[in-house]
């Protein structure tokens, strides 16, 4: 089920709600494992058996190595619960890939259907295992909480992704206030305001550029890549808000995922504020591991080069992602070799402009999947051939010109400027419930004027 | 943030998503939309099937958004809010000066033209009787002053330059881009919020047609006017921009005329037969343009007393039932075919047990470039 639908809004949600709270303490969390299972299994329901055996084995997995004192042991049941979660997302997501590289895509019979949220979610339990193998975390005693938290609906799809030991005092403790609910339903709607409103006309925008047929020359090329870059910004923080709302709603404080990363200025910062759980996961179980910053240049930039590899791939079973990794492999280690005081001398302004430049040109990278479109977008993006801007494309940045312009503030820190002088005055306080109803009704009549919208991180 | 009567804020948004709740269960269904133009989705069916492969899911969806309370509402709220912010020229409907709400033009890519002229041209090869192609041009092509000054092309101009060249010698083209442009008010050839062109430009058209065999066409004078005002077209059930004034229908009639129309459909056993060209029931309903010659059907047959014994095939698309009435002043016998419904026999079939002295065909220019029906010809 897609948060940005009218089931989920208007029908979902109310009736967990209202039974949640109906419910006493001790059957909230097996009413919210039911919830998750409904909430994961509505649209492809033929996908719960592989997330409810996951779920299982892990558990199982963990108590038995929470029992083991012996360290062999306890590495063999770390060893096979890594072998099944990363066996599965690596079977369902690049059996494909794997065969179509080595040119063998002739053994399937079509494309593998990908489990909603599988990268997700084995994120999520890889983090629990390998907690529970080096003793940061107990392992959950109760297989109905540990369910619950794996399956945690407001986050089990696109994230953000949560250490069990950030839910493992709420999943037993938490305390349910209005002042939560109040927060969490304009976090909701602040969410969905941002893919509604925002991400989809974006969305409409880079793929009416991309489809013009005569090209749209480079100023139009770089307003398409801007278009694409708010685009993903507001469709993946606006889901990130939307989990953080909804897990507020059940008494839950899920961590902040998005820190405003169009307003880095440096690519090292950038990843500091984009899809925060994510880079963590990397750093705190691939990068560290491996050894870190901590044994000279040459291990760092290898390690720096297994971990974006993997970021890459991560993203999707396709060259393109891959590349996109690496291209952030090359600034991150350029901006390494370059040392922070040397960039630090450049102007500020000057910093900030070319880190969004970076950006929004790697997530051309990641945006286009046919190599052969990937290399005659980027050639727009730098070829005066197509001249400054077609007819064509200048009327479709012109239409969205105000969007453009609007979501490009609001990608900025503006709103927190705004609460810190505003805060504590009436007019904040009647204008974000106020605000949020607006938003639920423009988001409404938008989902009712249009069908079909997914969120972009479905894919992956 | 800390609000300050948070049990208020909370009661307020949940009471708003469980009051839309209430309201779709509450309130009575709608089949049909009469401002959007269709049917609404049907309650879905459970199936072990329509579960096993999803579509159950979809048709949820499909229903929960064309049956929500206030559905019509919401869709115009929508639309306007994109106007607001700029979109006016980037959707399916293109919103003009005027309350003008002009189809988007028509795509570019040419291998359905391609495809659609070919047939024709290989059909009208071997046809004895004479074969006319009148290609109707869009009206963000002819209505040119009344788009948004920021707007995407029209390529009429060299897709209709295209067709005329690919028609080549065995087809007499009929060019009424031109003609339309040349008119003392051209923005009285189409509708505002339809995509045909009104009564007033399938005269112009007819009066082209004549033009073309060289032979006299009866009068705008003849003609006496009945106008049904409150027409909204299928531009307007399009946009959501539900404030946009309606069209008026104009019904022209020759005093002196008399035909008789019969109507064939391929699901219905009995042909239904009426008294004149118009038929006015419609005028009474939310959908009026199936006043001309009762909406698609798979073809429609008019006996007159015109003053000729001439007999006249038209193959086309809906631009055909206004331009019906004129062509019944010069043939004694017309019959329209529509290939989209008209599945029996191919034209050629046809044509062996009815003969036909000339043949014309009638076909908007998103037909040409889009449908693919044409393929029945032969």
């Amino acid at each position: 089920m897609s948060f940005a639908s009218l089931i989920f809004l208007y029908f979902f949600l109310p009736a967990v709600l209202a039974g949640y709270y109906i419910l006493p303490r001790r059957w909230r969390n097996p009413f919210l494992l039911a919830a998750n299972l409904v909430f994961y299994g509505w649209g492809e329901p033929w996908f719960l058996p592989v997330i409810l055996l996951t779920a299982l084995v892990n558990w199982l997995i963990g108590r038995r190595m929470a029992a083991c004192t012996v360290r062999r042991a306890r590495r063999r049941w770390l060893i096979a619960a890594l072998a099944l979660d990363l066996g599965l997302l690596v079977a369902f997501k690049y059996t494909g890939f794997v065969l179509q590289n080595l040119g063998l895509e002739g053994l399937l019979p079509g494309a593998i259907p990908l489990p909603l949220g599988i990268s997700f979610y084995t994120f999520q339990v890889v983090s629990y295992v390998l907690d529970v193998y080096r003793h940061a975390v107990p392992a959950e005693d109760s297989p109905v909480r540990f369910a619950a938290y794996m399956t945690f609906f407001p986050q089990l799809i696109a994230g953000p992704i949560v250490r069990y030991g950030e839910l493992r005092g709420q999943l037993t403790g938490r305390e349910e206030t209005w002042n939560k609910l109040a927060n969490g339903f304009c976090l909701l709607l602040c969410g969905l305001g941002k893919k509604m409103l925002l991400a989809n006309p974006m969305g409409a925008l880079w793929n009416g550029l991309r489809a013009l047929p005569d090209g749209t020359g480079v100023l139009g090329a770089w307003a398409g890549a801007a278009a694409f870059t708010l685009q993903i910004y507001f469709d993946f923080s606006g889901y990130s808000d939307m989990a953080r709302g909804l897990g507020r709603l059940f008494g839950f404080e899920l961590p902040v995922n998005f820190r405003y990363p169009y307003a880095a200025h440096s690519i090292r910062e950038f990843w500091r504020r984009w899809h925060i759980t994510l880079s963590r996961w990397f750093r705190d179980y691939v990068y560290f591991p491996l050894g870190g910053s901590r044994r000279g240049m040459a291990r760092t930039v290898r390690n720096l080069l297994i971990v974006w590899a993997l970021t890459g791939l991560w993203h999707g079973a396709a060259w393109n992602y891959v590349l996109w990794g690496l291209y952030y492999f090359v600034l991150l280690t350029a901006e390494r070799l370059l040392g922070e005081a040397r960039l630090a001398r450049l102007p500020y302004a000057l910093r900030r402009v070319l880190t969004l430049a970076l950006v929004a040109f790697g997530w051309v990278l990641f945006g286009i999947e046919d190599p052969g479109a990937l290399g005659a977008y980027i050639a727009s993006l730098f070829s005066p051939a197509g001249g400054l801007i077609s007819r064509e494309a200048a009327v479709w940045v012109l239409s969205y010109l105000p969007l453009l312009l609007a979501g490009a503030v609001l990608s900025q820190p503006v709103s927190v400027r705004l609460r810190r002088r505003w805060g504590r005055t009436a007019a904040l306080r009647w204008g974000v419930p106020a605000g949020s109803l607006a938003l639920l009704v423009l988001c409404t009549a938008a989902l009712a004027a249009q069908s079909y919208n997914p969120f972009l991180y479905f894919r992956f | 943030m800390q609000f300050r009567h948070p049990r208020a804020v909370a009661l307020l948004l949940a009471g708003a998503l469980a009051a839309g709740q209430a309201a779709f269960w509450l309130l009575p269904r709608e089949t049909l939309s009469e401002k959007e133009k269709r049917v609404l989705a049907a309650a879905p069916q459970p199936t072990a099937a329509s579960l096993a492969d999803g579509s159950l899911f979809a048709d949820i969806d499909r229903y929960l958004a064309d049956h929500f309370p206030g559905r019509e509402a919401l869709v115009g709220l929508n639309a306007y809010q994109r106007q607001a912010e700029g979109q006016n020229a980037v959707g399916e409907i293109v919103r003009g000066a005027d309350g003008w709400l002009f189809p988007a033009p028509v795509s570019a890519d040419r291998q359905i033209l391609w495809d659609n002229m070919q047939a024709i041209t290989a059909f009208a090869a071997q046809q004895d009787a004479p074969v006319y192609l009148m290609a109707v041009p869009s009206a963000g092509a002819v209505v040119s002053d009344k788009l948004p000054r920021l707007h995407l092309p029209y390529p009429d101009d060299t897709l209709l330059e295209e067709a005329r060249r690919l028609a080549g010698d065995s087809v007499q083209w009929v060019d009424l881009l031109e003609a339309f442009r040349e008119a003392d008010r051209p923005e009285t050839l189409y509708y505002r919020t339809d995509h045909h062109w009104t009564t007033a430009g399938a005269y112009r058209a007819y009066a082209r047609l004549m033009e073309e065999k060289q032979a006299s066409s009866v009068p705008q004078e003849a003609f006496a006017v009945e106008r049904a005002p409150g027409f909204y077209g299928t531009s307007y059930a399009k946009s959501g921009l539900w404030l946009t004034a309606p069209d008026t229908l104009e019904l022209w009639t020759d005093p002196a005329l008399q035909a008789t129309v019969t109507v064939y459909d391929a699901n219905r056993e009995e042909p239904v037969t009426q008294q004149g060209l118009y038929f006015r029931a419609y005028l009474e309903q939310a959908d009026k343009y199936p006043v001309f010659l009762s909406g698609n059907h798979a073809r429609v047959h008019i006996q007159t007393n015109a003053d000729s014994d001439r007999r006249l095939l038209v193959v086309k698309d809906s631009y055909a039932h206004a331009l019906a009435p004129f062509l019944a002043e010069e043939y004694r016998t017309i019959d329209l075919i529509d290939l989209r419904y008209f599945k029996r026999q191919t034209i050629s079939d046809w044509l062996a047990e009815n003969p036909a002295d000339e043949i014309l065909f009638v076909y908007g220019l998103s037909s040409l470039t889009g449908d693919t029906a044409l393929q029945w010809l032969a």
